[in-house]
């Protein structure tokens, strides 16, 4: 444990993430994700990223209806270019980074699409655990009654009319080093995950596809609801008996949506015949260190948990050969060029992307 | 490949220098959990101390999986994997509970990516053995293959399911790879060994075998012919003939359940199962020590008037050093 501290750095998880609606056009596009200041180095530490990843966001299902994969905008990955670059100083490469030519890091959970095909009412589901998991490139350490808090965005896009289920349900896990069994957790067990009442009160707005009023589960107006958080108290409450300060090397977001995938594939209405898209590219998240560390956002609040807790995720990851280092104040620039997509009857206008580089802050004094 | 090769080839040679004999192990026990218990009725596991080094010789553990067993309650037979989100699990040492005093949902365990390409992941379990294992000139491997007993309904009705073994490893003194794989139909529901002869060392070096794979797949009914069968409804027992401790790489809660594993929590580097990397150096079990593992029913649902009965099945992984 000695050679975390002997440096005199602190380490803590960052992220840089922006999420574009982009208009469905026969032609080749590219797109800026410009949203102010999302790529830039605002603090007073340097950024060290290390992942670059990528996630269609806000779909209700993960392929449209029609069975062209299309609508779901993870086609476009596929065929995507990336330019990476610091304005006016350094371009990582001589020409947009095509996708395909790189291997992604492999970071998927098992999918249920080709589960025993007599239980055909799975093979739509999300995925066998539903969990976003961080694994901390560096151990975020903390002084002994340090804290740290996550919080999560409400999602829309509830359930078809009629549907009469629980709502979805979200675990956390905080993962920590030392004691007898060479580690633990602080937990927060299946909390209801509340979805938003209106578009206006959701991150990214109106859910894709969009068909009409969308009931609620648990609505709430309020984009992250006191009730998603797990509170410094709770979080205090399960430090082990151990002296000293305390080293974290991961987390992971469990959303339980077993019951949500069932109101679709099961015959609810409207249903759908294609894999359900993990909630966790429907909702945002928050973290902070409270006591102990820079106690900042470790990114703009909001990014979706697959986007950011990508070491298990359902985003799409690209592991960076070295990693880029942002200084304070410096900026990234990321385009993505992407294929023509015409739309479709479910996805009529636009398409939804997400991007992160993430990494982490290098902390002295 | 070029880094497992040279992997193998360092603990190869390690192998030849410190003259310690590493061996797989598996710990694992089932547990019955019925949807209508509540949260406060822990479910403890097999009685006879199944998380315990019963050998005389340390053990390293660096791997914990799950998976949901076939349900004979359910149509389908084979269930709802994802119900590993509904049980929770905890470990306790000497008072000390892992991951935390409060159960945690399995799912919630998974640190460690293990996602197979989506069309074979739910029927292949692969394993990279954390210490290889010698299989020397002349020697072979018992390999028991069975499908889950409660499928007997569908297996006499004409199931049949093709179920493979593979390991791989390389040549000590060569470095040549070598590859041992053998194949059985499984018709029904009766404990089958594989011949011998598919994992006999026939050459004129010892292997050092870093890996194991498992693979099964519908041979019928005919509109299921080649597609997935699942990992978690073939068991599988393991030992060395020849050299080694030729005792059971698998130790189960036999005669509750069988001391043949599921399968799938074999997937320590591919599956279809929640794969726990243990911290740090993973857990040391000196001759006599070990663990308790119990669950929690966190919401399984019934089926509207009865109570259903679901099985979830947790393993630790790692070898045995014999000096």
């Amino acid at each position: 444990m000695t050679k975390y501290f002997h440096t005199g750095l602190m380490f803590e998880p960052r992220a840089f993430w922006d999420v574009k609606r982009v208009e469905a056009t026969t032609e080749q596009q590219t797109v800026l994700f410009d949203t102010r200041e999302a790529f830039m180095n605002g603090s007073r530490y340097p950024i060290e990223i290390t992942e670059f990843s990528l996630a269609p966001i806000n779909y209700l299902a993960a392929a449209d209806l029609a069975g062209t994969g299309r609508a779901s905008g993870q086609a476009v990955f596929n065929a995507a270019e990336a330019v990476l670059a610091v304005r006016q100083r350094q371009n990582y490469s001589r020409f947009p980074i095509r996708l395909p030519g790189y291997s992604s890091t492999p970071s998927q959970e098992p999918g249920m699409a080709y589960y025993v095909p007599q239980v055909n009412n799975l093979k739509n589901a999300s995925g066998l655990l539903g969990i976003s998991h961080k694994r901390f490139d560096r151990s975020l350490v903390l002084p002994q009654y340090g804290s740290v808090e996550i919080q999560l965005s409400t999602y829309i896009g509830a359930a078809p009319a009629m549907a009469t289920v629980a709502p979805p349900t979200f675990s956390v896990a905080w993962f920590e080093a030392g004691g007898l069994l060479e580690g633990s957790s602080r937990i927060l067990t299946q909390r209801p995950l509340r979805d938003a009442a209106s578009p206006e009160s959701a991150l990214y707005g109106q859910v894709i596809p969009f068909n009409g009023e969308i009931p609620s589960l648990l609505s709430t107006n309020a984009t992250f609801p006191p009730e998603h958080l797990f509170t410094t108290k709770q979080f205090r409450a399960q430090s082990p008996t151990v002296q000293g300060a305390q080293r974290f090397t991961g987390v992971t977001v469990q959303i339980d949506q077993i019951d949500y995938d069932a109101i679709f594939s099961g015959g609810g209405a409207p249903p759908v015949d294609a894999p359900m898209t993990p909630l966790s590219l429907r909702t945002g998240c928050r973290i902070r260190t409270t006591d102990g560390g820079t106690k900042m956002d470790w990114w703009r609040p909001g990014a979706p948990i697959g986007l950011v807790l990508n070491t298990i995720s359902a985003a799409l990851t690209y592991r960076l050969p070295r990693p880029i280092t942002l200084e304070p104040g410096d900026q990234m620039e990321v385009e993505l060029t992407v294929p023509p997509n015409a739309g479709s009857e479910e996805q009529p206008d636009t398409y939804s992307i997400g991007v992160a580089l993430n990494g982490y802050a290098v902390i002295q004094g | 490949m070029e880094r497992m090769k040279d992997w193998l080839v360092k603990a190869a040679k390690q192998i030849q220098l410190d003259g310690v004999l590493y061996e797989p192990r598996v710990y694992f026990d089932v547990f019955t959990i019925s949807s209508d218990q509540n949260p406060s009725q822990i479910v403890s596991g097999s009685p006879n101390n199944i998380f315990v080094n019963g050998e005389q010789f340390p053990v390293s553990l660096q791997w914990m999986t799950a998976t949901m067993l076939p349900a004979a309650e359910i149509g389908d037979n084979f269930g709802d994997p994802r119900l590993l989100q509904r049980i929770g699990l905890r470990v306790r040492y000497h008072d000390q509970y892992y991951m935390a005093r409060t159960h945690a949902p399995i799912a919630l365990w998974a640190n460690t990516p293990n996602a197979a390409p989506a069309f074979v992941s739910p029927s292949t379990a692969s394993w990279d053995f954390e210490q290889p294992f010698v299989l020397s000139a002349r020697d072979s491997l018992q390999i028991t293959v069975q499908a889950d007993p409660i499928l007997a309904p569908p297996f006499s009705e004409g199931l049949e399911a093709t179920v493979s073994v593979s390991l791989h490893g390389i040549g000590l003194l060569s470095e040549r790879p070598y590859f041992f794989s053998g194949k059985t139909v499984l018709t029904d529901t009766t404990s089958t060994n594989l011949p011998t002869t598919f994992f006999r060392n026939d050459g004129s070096e010892p292997v050092v075998i870093g890996g194991m794979v498992l693979n099964g797949f519908f041979s019928a009914p005919s509109d299921a012919a080649n597609v997935t069968f699942p990992a978690s409804a073939i068991r599988v027992q393991c030992r060395q003939i020849g050299n080694g401790t030729n005792a059971d790489w698998m130790q189960g809660p036999s005669p509750v359940f069988s001391s043949q594993v599921p399968a799938a929590l074999l997937g320590a580097k591919t599956g279809f199962n929640m794969l726990h990397r243990i911290p740090g150096n993973g857990w040391q079990w000196r001759p006599g020590e070990g663990i308790e593992i119990d669950v929690n029913n966190l919401g399984l649902p019934g089926d509207g008037q009865e109570p259903l009965t679901y099985r979830v099945a947790v393993a630790c992984l790692g070898y045995i050093a014999v000096q």
